[in-house]
């Protein structure tokens, strides 16, 4: 390959349009070139945005169940370096996280232990379920896999890059895992009043809900906002912890708290802070009601 | 990534097959990951083209695609990415950036990327030589980035 022929593929490289030989060539040249290198990166990095763009797919129950299956019985590569892997102590939640943490996150057992006795996990997806979360390193990486597979679409954004605080992270990142991986796992997308989408997801088994928000605006420093549990048959607001969305980019947000099946997930502007019960109509309501 | 899948890969049956693929490898894969080399999201989607990608041309039915499907199905495929345009931001960004292409650069990256077609078949479905479906795609591509302000 001349040199003009390299920079002409970059192109082609980025949308996989070359064959396994011109890829295989095209890798060579790449190697030896830091700025043909640049060029590539940035042309997949748009690659990915092209994908981001197709229409989310809700995969079918069956294809869920089958992965959690496989999952079980999948062994994970050893980690790279040290640095790839995650010390259990990191899981813990920190005080600074504007993300609340379940308690029960850095252990599998209570997720098992709640179970009401008359519903064994079974003993494969009992074992895919630890897997989930037993594993520090390898969660961040499969809750972004489950997000993506279950949510859709461009999720992650700066949830996963090395700049944000990553201890808060690793932590919800293995809550979300956590009611991802749930047997009852159910998810409802829907717009927010005043700007953004939020893609709900819970588990009434486990108690455990999230919300995956894009595109929600800033608010002034005086105000946050707040999320709640509203119970379907009382309609009192529990507090569900207040956050702070990523703007454009998606960001996940595990709830705090217990959540009740029938339950509304509910969403207001607060003060500062947050209140103990809501101050102002919500602009996301979504009810876990079966 | 389902939603990826299964645009190249019309077959609904194959389109698990191969997200389930990528997936268990995003799994197996996942503690050598290093975060600092870029968001797993862009790992997760491009593995998950490439993977469809080699489904769609090792498959026997993919060596036999009647490129005029492809052309045919072009416009809708575009199409179909405007529709979601509601559903989320990427879709505007895109779309927008979409229509800064040249008619010709956007047919080529469409084929390519959406279509799993290499880039010897979109030279045939549009009857223009190898080296200028490379010159639309890389010029194409470059455009995109500029459009959606993508930087390392």
């Amino acid at each position: 390959m001349t040199r003009d022929d390299e920079y002409l593929s970059s192109g082609a490289y980025a949308i996989n349009a070359l064959s396994a030989d011109e890829a295989r060539a095209f890798e060579q040249a790449l190697a030896a070139s830091p700025e043909l290198a640049d060029e590539a990166d940035e042309l997949s990095a748009t690659a990915t945005l092209l994908g981001l763009a197709t229409a989310p797919v809700e995969p079918p129950a069956s294809l869920k169940a089958s992965l959690m299956a496989k999952l079980a019985e999948t062994a994970q590569d050893a980690p790279a370096s040290p640095r790839a892997s995650t010390p259990p102590s990191a899981l813990a939640p920190s005080p600074s996280t504007t993300t609340s943490a379940l308690p029960a996150e850095t252990s599998p057992e209570p997720l098992v232990a709640d179970r009401p006795a008359g519903v064994p996990l079974s003993p494969v997806a009992a074992k895919a379920q630890s897997r989930w979360f037993t594993r520090p390193m390898g969660v961040l990486v499969a809750a972004a896999a489950a997000v993506a597979l279950f949510v859709g679409g461009g999720v992650v954004g700066n949830a996963l890059t090395s700049n944000t605080p990553s201890t808060s992270q690793d932590a919800s990142a293995s809550s979300l895992a956590q009611i991802f991986s749930a047997a009852d796992v159910k998810s409802t997308h829907s717009s927010i009043e005043g700007g953004g989408q939020a893609t709900v997801v819970w588990s009434g088994k486990t108690g455990a809900a999230a919300i995956v928000a894009q595109g929600m605006p800033s608010l002034p420093s005086n105000k946050t906002y707040e999320a709640w549990f509203i119970n379907g048959s009382t309609g009192v607001a529990t507090p569900a912890g207040t956050f702070v969305p990523g703007g454009d980019a998606t960001t996940w947000h595990v709830l705090s708290g217990t959540m009740t099946t029938g339950d509304t997930i509910g969403l207001t502007v607060e003060p500062a802070g947050g209140s103990q019960a809501p101050t102002t109509n919500p602009i996301l309501a979504v009810s876990s009601a079966a | 990534m389902l939603g990826l899948i299964r645009r190249l890969l019309v077959d609904h049956a194959q389109s698990e097959e191969v997200t389930q693929e990528v997936f268990l490898e995003i799994w197996k894969t996942a503690p050598k990951f290093d975060t600092e080399r870029g968001a797993a999201m862009s790992w997760i989607l491009t593995m998950a083209h490439r993977r469809a990608v080699d489904r769609v041309r090792a498959s026997q039915s993919g060596h036999d695609r009647d490129l005029k499907i492809g052309i045919r199905d072009l416009e809708r495929e575009y199409d179909q990415t405007a529709e979601t345009v509601e559903i989320r931001i990427e879709h505007e960004r895109v779309k927008r950036a979409m229509g800064q292409l040249t008619e010709l650069q956007r047919q080529a990256i469409s084929l390519a990327y959406y279509g799993g077609y290499s880039h010897s078949e979109v030279a045939e479905l549009l009857h223009v030589p190898i080296g200028t479906v490379k010159t639309r795609l890389r010029d194409g591509m470059i455009r995109l980035r500029d459009e959606m302000g993508v930087t390392k």
